[in-house]
Parts: structure tokens; sequence; C-alpha cells
């Protein structure tokens, strides 16, 4: 795969928009809009995120408010917070974290229970 | 200050950016930016928008007026469109540019400014002449972009002249400039393109009077 810098929200730094495109994002600032990245998300202890958020993998040590939508695997670590849906592949929840909302993860049940659950 | 802040390339923010801390575009932002530490535009970077900061940095592109509290830097391979307002504004020999030069303040002792010598000319100002003024601040400014290999002079012109321009504010001087010029010009003027048309000539008309003295 081809190098990507990395990229980084500062905490002090405040994004009113969207933002979108492939690369991995560290937000320690804030963020209020829609964030759509392919890559890897990390919202640091500082970072606060009001957006609706697709990403490749979420970490979420901060604050997030707004559903999440990840192709890979989404943690919200010790102090972390998500308000909002989560849609993942994979989603764990640490000692410490909150998330306030539903999830959704992909696997497949037993044949015998197959759409007994499905609504 | 704390690590900078990166959008990096492949990356598009399309919304205002504000805070404190440093920023460098790799990618893509489509809007205003207004921090209090340093902006670099890199090279693959592209920003779209009124930026302000403490230096603004231009390696890529900026398209829109960039003002600093201390620099405006377009460096080689930069390219800018737009008014680059800081106490300094460097254009170095290899960068694009267009738009209008303001220095602001302090930066050099000459600077008594324009307002003084308007006042002493009044017969000039009495007339809309604001177009007039702009061009020739626009020629120099274009100078090191468009004709760099013409002659050295570039070093003997003080940035001081370029500060003539100061008071009148671009939007309407842009608009002045789009009607005076030539009308198969006009429409593509009007898309602030405007600046450059008007001032190459004024560019060689200066040079060519250089040259008889």
């Amino acid at each position: 795969m081809i190098q990507k810098t990395l990229g980084y929200l500062g905490p002090g730094l405040v994004v009113r928009g969207q933002i979108s495109g492939d690369g991995d994002l560290t937000i320690d600032g804030r963020l209020d809009g829609q964030l759509d990245v392919t890559g890897d998300v990390v919202v640091g202890e500082r970072g606060v995120v009001n957006a609706p958020v697709r990403a490749g993998a979420l970490t979420v040590s901060g604050d997030v408010k707004g559903d999440v939508f990840a192709s890979g695997a989404v943690a919200v670590r010790d102090g972390g917070r998500i308000l909002g849906d989560v849609r993942a592949h994979r989603v764990s929840i640490d000692d410490g974290g909150a998330l306030h909302g539903g999830v959704e993860m992909d696997f497949d049940l037993p044949d015998e229970l197959d759409g007994l659950l499905t609504p | 200050m704390n690590r900078p802040s990166v959008l990096p390339d492949g990356m598009k923010l399309v919304g205002d950016v504000e805070g404190e801390g440093d920023l460098a575009v790799l990618g893509t932002i489509e809007g205003d930016v207004r921090i209090d530490g340093a902006l670099v535009v890199e090279t693959s970077g592209v920003l779209r928008g009124q930026v302000h900061a403490r230096t603004v940095i231009v390696r890529g592109v900026l398209v829109g007026d960039g003002s600093a509290a201390d620099t405006v830097r377009v460096e080689p391979g930069g390219r800018m469109v737009g008014d680059a307002r800081a106490p300094r504004v460097s254009i170095i020999d290899g960068a694009l540019f267009r738009g209008r030069v303001e220095m602001t303040a302090d930066a050099s002792p000459r600077v008594g400014r324009s307002a003084p010598r308007r006042r002493s000319s009044p017969g000039e100002i009495s007339a809309p002449s604001s177009a007039g003024m702009l061009t020739s601040p626009g020629s120099h400014a274009t100078l090191p972009g468009f004709a760099p290999a013409q002659h050295g002079a570039r070093d003997t012109e003080p940035p001081p002249r370029i500060t003539v321009n100061a008071p009148p504010p671009a939007r309407t001087a842009t608009v002045e400039l789009a009607s005076v010029s030539a009308a198969p010009l006009a429409s593509v003027s009007a898309a602030r393109r405007g600046p450059p048309i008007p001032t190459l000539p004024a560019l060689r008309r200066t040079e060519a009077r250089r040259t008889e003295h």
C-alpha cells in the first residue's frame, strides 16, 4: 500500500465541516460536521467529534457524538464515550468506556436460530 | 507548541478550520482557515479559501486571500491566486502569484505609506483611479514569478514600493479592472483573475522606461 502521511488535528484546533478521503486521522481537537475516511480514526483523550463517523476503524478515548459506521473495529477505551449508534464489524468497550446507543456487529448465528431473530 | 496538525495527502476537508497551533496541508481544504500558528500548504496541498495565520507558507496551491500576523511567503513551485497581506510578504523567485501584495505594518521604516502620499496629490484621487493604482503594485508582485530571468532587478526593488496600494479593497478594484480590460479578455478576467492581464502591459511599460534611462 502507498505510504500515507498521518492526519492529525491538534488540541485547540476546531474544524467545522466535512473531512473525507483516504488515510488515517488522529483527532485531539474538535470536529463538528462529518467525518468520512477510509483509514483508521483515533479520537484522543482531548478529542471531541460531533459528527457522524465513517471510518475503517475507530478508537475512542475522547468524545464522539454521532452515529458510527466502521468497516473494521470500533474500540471505546477507558474514558472514551460514544453517543450514537455503532455499526461495525467488531465493537469493544473497555472498562471505563461508555457507549449510549445501539450496537450492530456482523456475524452469523447457528443455522437453527437463523431467521428467528431477524426482524 | 504541540505537534502540528496535518491534513494528509488524499484527504479533503470541506469547511472551516480555526483555533490554535500549526497546520500543514498536504491534502485539500475548501473553506477558511484561521489559526494562530503557522499554516503551511505543502507541495501536494490545495487550499481554496481565505486564510489567516501567524505565518502562511505556500508551497502548493492557495486560491484565496492570505493574511498573516507575521509573514506570507510563496515559495518556489508554490502558486497563489489572491491577495497577500502581512507585515512581511515574500514571493520567492520561482513562485507563481496573482493578486495584490499588501505589507501592512512596521516591517520597513519607509512604509510611511500610501495615505500621506495620496493626500499630497489630490488631483489623482479625485478620479476613481484605484484601478490604475492597483496595476503597478500588481506588476511588481507578479514580477518574480513571471519574468524571473529578464533582469536581476528584484533585489533592488524594495518591497515598500509594493505597499503603495494599501487602502482600496480588492473587490471593487477587481471589478474595475475587469471592465477596463479589453473586451475579449473581460470574461476571463471576471472570474477573479483580474489582475494579471492589465498588469503585464504595465510591467513592460515600466521596464521600457527603465531601459530608456
